[in-house]
């Protein structure tokens, strides 16, 4: 139950300005005005006003000769307390609080926006750089995919190249030479050494009843450099057959031009 | 012998020149409340020349504090009895172990009453012996007995009321 402090210590107040009071009661008085009870601080100042005019209320004397000359010598030399500053702080203002607390917030938007920002910037080099893993990812899979079709068209060719009844033809000239065999409907070719010149190098396919039919142009530089190149056979063709690469000056071949390789393909 | 209290609002202003180092205004407080102190003084020392030191000691501090006092601190004349009263209680202090502390007169300042309200308030206190041997002596708590500390309690009281009234 709580206790009414004013009226539980008021007894105890004449015993306080006395000096009489028991330890921890002095203590609860001390710490009750401390509280800031005014109507127990009038009462307490009240009772302390009436103890020290005990003595006004008794015989008094004048004081001995020279007393007061004497004390205003003595004790005038003694120095004084210094006044102290007091610290006063000066009434809220409203205005001003709600400026600083502005001021606050727009500090902490701008701080919680440039965290964002880097935030944002570590996300986008994550995301940049899972991009560029699946680019290298895709790259890899497309250098995968195409080595297994080169090894596949290189399996398709060894097995073609070894097989004895396919028609196969090897033209030589100099530092040139051609290759080619025949697999049903298309002709493969491999050519080397060509020597560059003016005009298409043309490849034809001549049967042994028949004119020459112009089966494609061999780039000059690949057949310089060496390559491959695939040409669709004529409707029909069956070896034996000449095989014929010629130069030719202008487009609209009819006939085989300056003759480069000629060999017979069986 | 009669001898005027002084005013609060006079000591008040000697006090407030006495925080500028003004000795003219020590003088006249001296003068004006050094009777009372040194009175005070005498029924608690029993000894001229202590009680003269010890009005010394009180007007000191006074000294000493001017720049800090403040009405906060209660009326002047009650605030320098307080003083003084401090200093009279820690020399009986002091005292207390000594075998013999040879007053050199017995007699405290004679004469009537005084003409103020504080000695008409007191006329009227029927057990005023106990307030006034409580400002000038130090009723320990163990020391005295309940029957007195409530005689004191009583008398404090009625003297507060009569002075109020």
């Amino acid at each position: 139950m709580e206790v009414d402090r004013c009226e539980d210590l008021r007894p105890h107040f004449p015993r306080f300005v006395v000096g009489l009071a028991e330890a921890h009661i002095m203590r609860r008085i001390e710490l009750h005005r401390g509280e800031g009870c005014s109507r127990c601080a009038a009462a307490i100042d009240r009772l302390e006003h009436a103890f020290h005019a005990v003595p006004l209320a008794l015989p008094v004397e004048p004081l001995p000769e020279g007393s007061i000359d004497f004390i205003v010598g003595s004790v005038g030399r003694t120095p004084q307390e210094h006044v102290e500053v007091p610290i006063l702080f000066p009434d809220p203002d409203p205005v001003r609080l709600w400026r600083l607390l502005c001021l606050l917030s727009a500090v902490a938007l701008f701080c919680a926006a440039l965290w964002g920002r880097g935030v944002q910037s570590d996300v986008a080099d994550v995301e940049r750089a899972a991009a560029a893993d699946r680019a290298q990812i895709r790259r890899v899979l497309d250098d995968y995919r195409a080595q297994r079709g080169e090894l596949e068209a290189l399996q398709g060719l060894t097995r073609t190249v070894t097989n004895p009844a396919l028609p196969l033809g090897d033209l030589r000239a100099g530092d040139a030479r051609l290759r080619a065999w025949a697999d049903g409907e298309a002709l493969m070719t491999t050519v080397v050494g060509v020597p560059a010149g003016d005009g298409a190098l043309v490849l034809w396919w001549a049967a042994d009843d028949g004119a020459p039919v112009a089966l494609g142009e061999l780039e000059g530089p690949m057949a310089q450099r060496g390559g491959a190149k695939q040409f669709p056979l004529p409707a029909g063709a069956t070896a034996p057959a000449v095989l014929i690469l010629s130069r030719e000056a202008a487009p609209g071949w009819t006939a085989p031009g300056e003759l480069v390789l000629t060999g017979p393909i069986r | 012998m009669s001898l005027p209290l002084p005013e609060n609002d006079a000591l008040r202003a000697l006090i407030a020149r006495m925080a500028t180092g003004d000795r003219d205004a020590l003088a006249e407080f001296v003068s004006a409340v050094g009777p009372w102190v040194h009175a005070a003084h005498r029924r608690i020392t029993k000894n001229q020349v202590s009680s003269a030191s010890l009005l010394e000691q009180t007007i000191e501090e006074v000294w000493r504090q001017a720049p800090l006092y403040d009405r906060y601190l209660g009326e002047p004349l009650g605030w320098v009895m307080f003083l003084a009263r401090h200093a009279g209680l820690t020399w009986s202090e002091s005292r207390r172990g000594l075998k013999n502390p040879a007053p050199d007169d017995a007699s405290a300042p004679g004469g009537g009453p005084p003409e103020t309200a504080a000695a008409r308030a007191l006329a009227t206190v029927d057990d005023a012996e106990i307030l006034v041997r409580g400002w000038h002596e130090i009723l320990a708590g163990g020391a005295q007995g309940e029957g007195d500390r409530e005689r004191l309690d009583h008398a404090l009281l009625a003297f507060a009321d009569a002075l109020d009234a």
